[in-house]
């Protein structure tokens, strides 16, 4: 008997020990909740409504501001689901759309969820067991009044530039924004308005359609939805449509899908129009070759207006040219002075001047343009 | 607007301004996290470095007690859509639950991808990379995957690899040298020209895996070419694969990513047979 068990024992410990092709413990070097990488968080407090808010916000990777360039925000209510920040992000370090921040407004984990209060605005009632309203206002007053101006104190953001997006009693509440402040926003994305919490609104939207400015809105519904749904897509499009209107609106019925699974597929689909690229991606093709030797006069570091510096570099036969805080890319040469980033919108032109080394260069990135001069 | 509202509006975007004064209060701040994810440091004895790898489950009450989930191995950290995306898509019913396992790099180790991707060595430009794919092969499938299944609710059997560009070379390997290592393989973009041996491995390979290869039909030649091959050699008479080929209509080689997980997580893990939830 013993000596099985020892037999036995000695067996488990050989398996243990990590006999080739068997499984062999990990080790685990950290652990903890999954960060955003590149993404910061604020709980925030709001003197208008009295809440605390969870606001995220996402800073594009690979896009870089020249000095005093600001780029507009998407805010995405109900904290995005979680997945319009990422996605978002992908889609703007694809270069899919304009560079743009990723905000996402919740609330902080363990606090109440006041969205039935903060995205309606109309009086608060009961409705199918759903008590919802009253707060839509003041809300709004802390995305305009307080959020924007927060932002753009700290990230190169363009708060009137911005996007807000709403699904459901987001939509609803976006619709409101519009009707009462169009100007509040750049564009806005209203996804499944909950309109039967507010039917006054489509008059109201109505009414604020001449003020639109070109302003695009997006209106977005689940082919599945019930009927009531599809009818205030439809009644959104339409008070925003008529003759004398100055918004730019698309509807998009997403077939097959219902109230929420149509969420991310729409996210793709409308992310990329109401914030199409500005300027057209530059002429790629036409790329040369040219003898290495001559980058010698390129090398080094070239100061912008705000301190960062531009750093041309060689790789073998390659030039490099690298951005604060950005990875180094590979200069593509166009002509002997000028060179591009492959599949980015940013050129690099070397002050064509004899003068050995370059003294300065003037940096195109997304339709706006600086000068860096040599610093070393 | 009223001299009062300029003036207030004034005052208000100086104070925004000034020092980053805050005109209401910043209660805290901390780094943005992702929704129902962890995320491991793990060292691999197999390959001798770390990798970062970030494991997101889905919502608690789509979970049964004592039920397992497929799991989807996600190269490339999944671009940090994969692992979000497939919570809100099984959320919305848009497919199965399953636990996304991301596996990646800290940032300062970005610079290994080639080696653990590939298999063969790869010269370009006078340089070569690669060579480390089995031993990556060897954290995936004898450290990694037996962890995931020991601290997760995880079906050994339900287990699905999703690799793009060089990632997806690296799904063909793993598919060709040994096809019962995953249940389903999402094979995008491949990047053949880093490693035309992966074609060889499809011509003879057997199994009764689903795969989904799948490309973008604006990426150059060599990229169409590549998905059409490998497709064509998966889906010959006799394979027993399942295979999808996903060509998609004015798209690059990345841009496609995020709609590409939105078509193949559905389709690569179809739910268990019963009823459904």
């Amino acid at each position: 008997m013993r000596r099985v068990w020892i037999s036995a024992a000695a067996l488990f410990l050989a398996l243990a020990g990590g006999v080739p092709g068997l499984a062999s413990p990990v080790k685990v070097v950290s652990q903890g909740p999954a960060v955003q990488a590149g993404g910061e968080a604020f709980v925030l407090h709001s003197e208008h409504t009295g809440r605390d808010y969870l606001v995220e916000v996402l800073v594009p990777t690979l896009s870089a501001s020249l000095p005093g360039q600001r780029f507009p925000a998407i805010i995405a209510l109900d904290g995005g689901y979680g997945i319009t920040g990422p996605m978002g992000r992908m889609l703007v370090d694809m270069a899919v759309m304009d560079p743009a921040y990723m905000i996402s407004v919740g609330y902080p984990p363990g606090a109440p969820n006041g969205r039935n209060r903060d995205l309606v605005h109309a009086p608060e009632r009961q409705q199918e067991g759903l008590t919802a309203g009253g707060g839509g206002a003041a809300f709004q007053a802390f995305l305009t009044d307080e959020l924007g101006p927060f932002l753009e104190a700290r990230y190169p953001v363009d708060a009137k530039r911005s996007i807000l997006f709403g699904h459901s009693l987001g939509g609803l509440f976006a619709a409101n924004v519009l009707a009462s402040q169009p100007n509040a926003f750049g564009g806005y994305i209203i996804a499944s308005p909950s309109l039967h919490w507010d039917d006054g609104a489509p008059m109201r939207l109505a009414k604020a359609a001449p003020s639109g400015d070109g302003r695009r809105v997006l209106i977005a519904v689940g082919g599945e939805e019930p009927q009531r749904m599809l009818e205030a897509a439809d009644k959104v499009a339409t008070a925003l449509s008529g003759p004398g209107s100055t918004f730019k609106v698309q509807k998009r019925v997403f077939a097959g899908e219902n109230h929420l699974s149509y969420y991310p597929a729409m996210v793709l689909a409308d992310f990329p129009q109401v914030l199409p690229r500005m300027a057209p991606v530059p002429d790629q093709r036409g790329a040369i070759g040219l003898d290495p030797s001559t980058y010698g006069r390129y090398l080094g570091a070239y100061r912008l207006a705000d301190g960062r510096t531009v750093t041309v570099s060689a790789q073998g036969t390659k030039l490099m040219g690298q951005l604060s805080g950005l990875p180094a890319v590979e200069l593509t040469p166009q002509s002997p002075t000028r060179f591009f980033v492959r599949g980015v919108d940013a050129v690099v032109t070397f002050d064509d001047v004899g003068a050995s080394p370059a003294p300065a260069l003037v940096l195109k990135l997304n339709g706006a343009e600086a000068r860096a001069s040599r610093a070393d | 607007m009223h001299f009062r509202q300029l003036a207030f509006a004034a005052a208000l975007a100086l104070a925004a301004t000034a020092a980053v004064a805050e005109p209401f209060s910043v209660i805290s701040k901390s780094q943005a996290k992702q929704p129902g994810a962890d995320e491991y440091l793990f060292h691999s004895e197999r390959v001798g470095q770390d990798f970062l790898v970030e494991v997101t489950v889905p919502f608690g009450p789509l979970v049964k007690p004592g039920q397992k989930l497929p799991v989807i191995y996600a190269l490339d950290g999944g671009y940090g859509v994969a692992g979000p995306l497939s919570r809100v898509m099984a959320a919305t019913s848009s497919m199965n639950p399953a636990l996304l396992v991301a596996v990646g790099y800290k940032p300062s180790d970005y610079a290994r991808r080639p080696t653990d991707l590939l298999h063969r060595p790869w010269t370009r430009d006078g340089k070569t990379q690669g060579g480390g794919g089995a031993a990556f092969e060897a954290f995936l499938l004898e450290e990694l995957k037996p962890y995931i299944e020991a601290n997760y609710p995880a079906d050994a059997t339900r287990a699905a690899l999703f690799g793009h560009s060089m990632g997806g070379v690296f799904a063909a390997n793993v598919l060709a040298r040994r096809p019962d290592a995953f249940a389903a393989y999402v094979i995008a973009s491949p990047f053949l020209e880093s490693d035309p041996g992966a074609l060889d491995g499809a011509r003879t390979a057997k199994g009764a895996q689903r795969i989904y290869v799948s490309v973008g039909a604006t990426e150059p030649k060599s990229q169409l070419d590549a998905a059409a091959q490998i497709s064509a050699m998966l889906a010959r008479p006799g394979s027993g694969f399942a295979v999808t080929t996903r060509v998609f209509e004015g798209e690059g080689h990345v841009s496609y990513y995020p709609a590409l997980v939105l078509e193949a997580f559905p389709a690569i893990l179809p739910p268990p047979p019963g009823p459904k939830f």
